[in-house]
């Protein structure tokens, strides 16, 4: 159909497809199987299907759906991708959610597509991650993109949020709640209610005991 | 029956007070009546005195007068000439005779002689100024003395001469001397006086006006003492009038028996007087001046009448006032004896003495009808009414009582107990005293009141019983209403769960069947779309419209799905949920909320999940409607007991009222319902200007929310 793609891959790509809808994977394999340098090795109905036929067939890509029983498709990409660093995976899902769009990126996905946009666009994909590029259908780019306009926010790392390592330092510095709402454009009762929480969280008792731990974690400015 | 009202020593302090009172009175009266019967009586024997002063000082004077006189006429020539003539010859010469007569004769009438007599030496008369008379018995005896001794000689009253007439005289006898030598004397000059006339006014007069004072002359007479003078109370009596001396109290007797002053007794006609006595010098008369007692009293008298008239007024007046005092009481006491014996309380009066012994004094016709045996038994022993107290309630009477009448402080009298009549039946009173009478502060009469209160009780007890049917009943019907509402809150919980599953069925559905056909509906129009011939754009047109048709359902049933139940929940779990709820909420509402949750791997039952995503959508929904916050934070961590906490901090404007029912109390009663459906409570502090935090405490499970305000937020 592409002469283009013939010319340029003399060797087809190698494809798995895991949904756990077989009707799915019916409709991809006969999408597909229009796309003369793409092959659709074999599909999977869950997650452990497809681990173990990545294993057997070691495609070049996998397109996994995240709504699987037993084990879903983020869980999947990671040990996928521990087992087979090289395997590109495309995440193709009927969630456009920026959560899942995230968790699925963290979890190596080089892909993200929406099903309603599959005809058009996943041979594109497959074509585009394997010359080592990232996919993201229109949709879940717009998505991205107001998640990046919204409040920067930090993510739950280690323990503490980022909100609540900024008021760890203030109050290491001796701050008053007050003071630290300020230089934080929040209100010193939201402070109050930071500070129970951390406490609570490290298990600390006393902002002594504070201090130490935000001079341990390097959290002051010296 | 005597009602005691007022103490036995009450009413004879009465009597002694009044019994003083009258004395007093009297005694009063007596001492006034006295002095004043002194005073007047002084004031009349100081009269009496003065006069008897008087009178005998005038009858000396008369009597020295008498003498001087007689001593003068004696001494004239003329008269020694005719006594040496009538000597020498035995006749006068007619002419002597004559001048003799005339000038005596008026010497006589001014003088009041009666008669002037010359007499020789020998004591007969020879000339006088009127017939010869004749001498004797006294008049002898005047001469003889005259001649003797030579001194003018004055005779006492003696009757004349003329027994017939019955007239009384007092003759002055005076010797004549020879004009032409000396030697005896040779004749006497007889002067015959009218005692009558010249005397007697003088002694028998008064000076002040009075009803029985009188002046009057006395002379013993052997054992006898004779009235000289002419008495007021009796005619006739001078002279005639002979009293014995030994009569003690006769002031004539005394006087004559040489007692002279002041003297108290009875006159000559028996009447009490007051008397001074005086003897006159040279003379055997004594002069009595006297009063009777009865007029000089007579104004003590009307004073005395006076005097008793009016201690008898008092003393029958305040004898009324006691009567009127006593009859009044005797009147109150009939008043409280009708009054008492209508009453259908029992009245009692009771004596205590110093052993506290009781001895009851009153009792009222009550006591009959309660009690139901005769008052004579309790008056006869007083211990009948204790002993027919209910034997559980005696101890406790007898020790109020007996504590009560000890005057023990701040203790008083007011006991309920039950009574036994002698019929059996029992009945309750309610006894109260109090202190009528304390003696030295000991209580010494006490009183009470004692009502029949069975009726009330038996309403009493009735009431308690219906009473407690009635908290029983409430009780049972609290245990039930609980029981239901237990029941529903299941049927709320087993209804909620059934409804999380049901959306999430239906949005698996939604899922998985229908966008997934959608999918494969999708690639299969992309088939026919390719496989078109190049000339059917029309077809090829009508492709691509079913194809975003397709594309617009998908999303339309994404997003159904979505709002069923987050696939974010169901792939993600619950804190990624809550994370992307948190995320949302911030991303429209433009308001900074942050999540923490502690520990991280915070293990929850599915339905505590499911309740607790709920409840922080809807209390974001609430801040986001009614906070005006510019910050939340949702802070979810295990609690010490084990639960969970949730709180949700807004710096919002605070709730003024956290018990006002509008919309935003409605969003909270939802969530009070979650938190009560898993055994939880909700607790809600908030102040104007302060924000607002919602905390939510959940058991662990299987356990039951700490306090009793889980009760209370699940009645909510």
């Amino acid at each position: 159909m592409n002469p283009e793609s013939i010319s340029t891959f003399p060797v087809r790509i190698r494809v798995v497809l895991a949904d756990d809808h077989k009707m799915i994977l019916a409709a991809l394999r006969s999408l597909l199987a229009k796309e003369s340098d793409i092959e659709v090795v074999g599909d999977a109905a869950d997650g452990h299907a497809l681990l173990e036929l990545a294993g057997r067939t070691a495609p070049d890509v996998a397109v996994v759906d995240i709504g699987m029983p037993s084990m879903n498709g983020i869980e999947a990409t990671q040990q996928l991708l521990a087992v087979h660093p090289a395997l590109k995976v495309i995440a193709l899902s009927a969630y456009s959610d920026r959560r899942f769009v995230m968790e699925m990126l963290d979890a190596g996905a080089r892909g993200y597509l929406v099903k309603a946009s599959a005809g058009d666009e996943l041979p594109r994909a497959i074509r585009a991650i394997m010359q080592g590029r990232t996919y993201l259908c229109p949709e879940v780019a717009g998505t991205l993109v107001e998640a990046a306009r919204g409040k920067a926010r930090g993510e739950p790392t280690a323990q503490l949020s980022r909100r609540e390592r900024d008021v760890v330092a203030l109050l290491a510095e001796g701050h008053s709640s007050l003071v630290i709402g300020e230089r934080l454009h929040i209100a010193g009762s939201t402070v109050e209610v930071h500070r129970r929480n951390i406490m609570r969280k490290l298990n600390l008792h006393s902002i002594a005991e504070l201090t130490k731990y935000a001079i341990r974690e390097g959290l002051t400015s010296p | 029956m005597r009602l005691p009202l007022i103490a036995n020593g009450y009413r004879s302090f009465v009597a002694i007070l009044f019994a003083a009172l009258a004395l007093s009175i009297a005694g009063t009266g007596f001492l006034v009546f006295h002095y004043q019967r002194a005073a007047i009586g002084r004031d009349a024997v100081e009269r009496l005195s003065a006069v008897a002063e008087l009178r005998s000082q005038q009858l000396v004077e008369w009597m020295k007068e008498r003498r001087i006189n007689a001593q003068m006429q004696a001494r004239r020539f003329f008269l020694s000439a005719a006594s040496e003539a009538w000597a020498a010859r035995g006749a006068l010469d007619p002419a002597t005779a004559a001048r003799f007569k005339s000038e005596y004769r008026s010497l006589g009438a001014n003088y009041s002689y009666r008669a002037v007599t010359l007499l020789d030496r020998n004591g007969r008369p020879f000339l006088s100024t009127h017939e010869l008379p004749v001498v004797n018995g006294e008049e002898t005896r005047v001469v003889a003395k005259a001649l003797q001794s030579g001194e003018v000689v004055v005779s006492d009253f003696h009757p004349s001469v003329d027994a017939s007439v019955r007239e009384w005289e007092i003759d002055v006898a005076a010797p004549i001397y020879s004009r032409v030598r000396d030697g005896p004397p040779i004749g006497v000059l007889l002067i015959d006086i009218d005692p009558e006339q010249s005397l007697h006014p003088l002694i028998e007069s008064w000076p002040a006006p009075s009803g029985s004072a009188e002046t009057l002359l006395v002379e013993r007479r052997g054992d006898n003492v004779v009235y000289l003078t002419d008495l007021r109370k009796r005619k006739n009596a001078q002279f005639n009038l002979l009293l014995p001396l030994d009569q003690q109290r006769l002031i004539a007797a005394m006087a004559v028996t040489g007692q002279s002053g002041f003297a108290q007794g009875v006159d000559y006609s028996g009447a009490e007087v007051l008397a001074v006595v005086r003897q006159i010098s040279g003379t055997p008369w004594t002069l009595v001046a006297k009063v009777d007692s009865d007029e000089v009293y007579a104004s003590v008298r009307t004073l005395a009448a006076v005097t008793a008239l009016v201690t008898g007024i008092l003393i029958a007046l305040s004898a009324l006032i006691t009567i009127t005092w006593m009859r009044t009481h005797r009147e109150l006491e009939g008043q409280f004896i009708g009054f008492a014996g209508a009453a259908d309380q029992v009245f009692w009066i009771s004596e205590v003495s110093a052993e506290h012994a009781e001895k009851l004094s009153y009792i009222n016709a009550a006591f009959e009808r309660i009690w139901g045996f005769p008052a004579a038994e309790v008056y006869r022993n007083a211990n009948s009414r204790l002993d027919a107290v209910h034997p559980d309630d005696r101890g406790r009477v007898a020790w109020a009582y007996a504590n009560w009448v000890r005057g023990s402080p701040g203790l008083d009298y007011d006991v309920s107990y039950r009574i036994i009549r002698p019929d059996g039946e029992m009945r309750w009173i309610a006894d109260r005293g109090f202190v009528l009478e304390s003696r030295r502060g000991a209580i010494s009469r006490v009183a009470g009141i004692a009502a029949d209160i069975s009726a009330a009780k038996r309403a009493e007890q009735l009431l308690l019983q219906a009473n407690t049917e009635l908290e029983a009943r409430v009780t049972a019907r609290t245990a039930e209403l609980e029981k239901s509402r237990h029941e529903l809150r299941e049927l709320t919980a087993m209804q909620d769960s059934m409804q999380e599953e049901q959306r999430k069925r239906i949005a698996r559905e939604l899922h998985d069947e229908l966008a997934q056909k959608l999918t494969v509906a999708k690639l299969q129009l992309k088939a026919i779309a390719a496989a078109l011939p190049q000339g059917q754009s029309e077809l090829i047109l009508k492709t691509q419209d079913v194809n975003l048709l397709l594309t617009d359902t998908m999303r339309a049933a994404g997003q159904i799905a979505a709002d069923l139940r987050s696939p974010v929940y169901t792939e993600l779990g619950f804190a990624a949920a809550v994370l992307d709820v948190v995320d949302d909420f911030s991303r429209r509402t433009r308001i900074a909320c942050e999540f923490s949750m502690h520990p991280e791997d915070l293990i929850l039952e599915p339905r505590v999940e499911a309740a607790l995503y709920r409840m922080i959508q809807e209390s974001l929904t609430n801040v986001a409607r009614h906070a005006q916050a510019t910050e939340v934070v949702v802070s979810l961590f295990g609690a010490e007991s084990g639960g969970i906490v949730l709180e949700v901090c807004d710096n919002g404007k605070g709730m003024p009222d956290t018990g006002h029912s509008d919309a935003r109390t409605f969003g909270l009663v939802g969530m009070r319902e979650r938190a009560a459906i898993l055994g939880g409570r909700m607790s809600i502090s908030s102040a104007p200007g302060q924000g607002t935090t919602i905390k939510i405490v959940i058991p662990r499970a299987g356990g039951e929310a700490d306090g009793p305000e889980a009760a209370g937020a699940a009645l909510l």
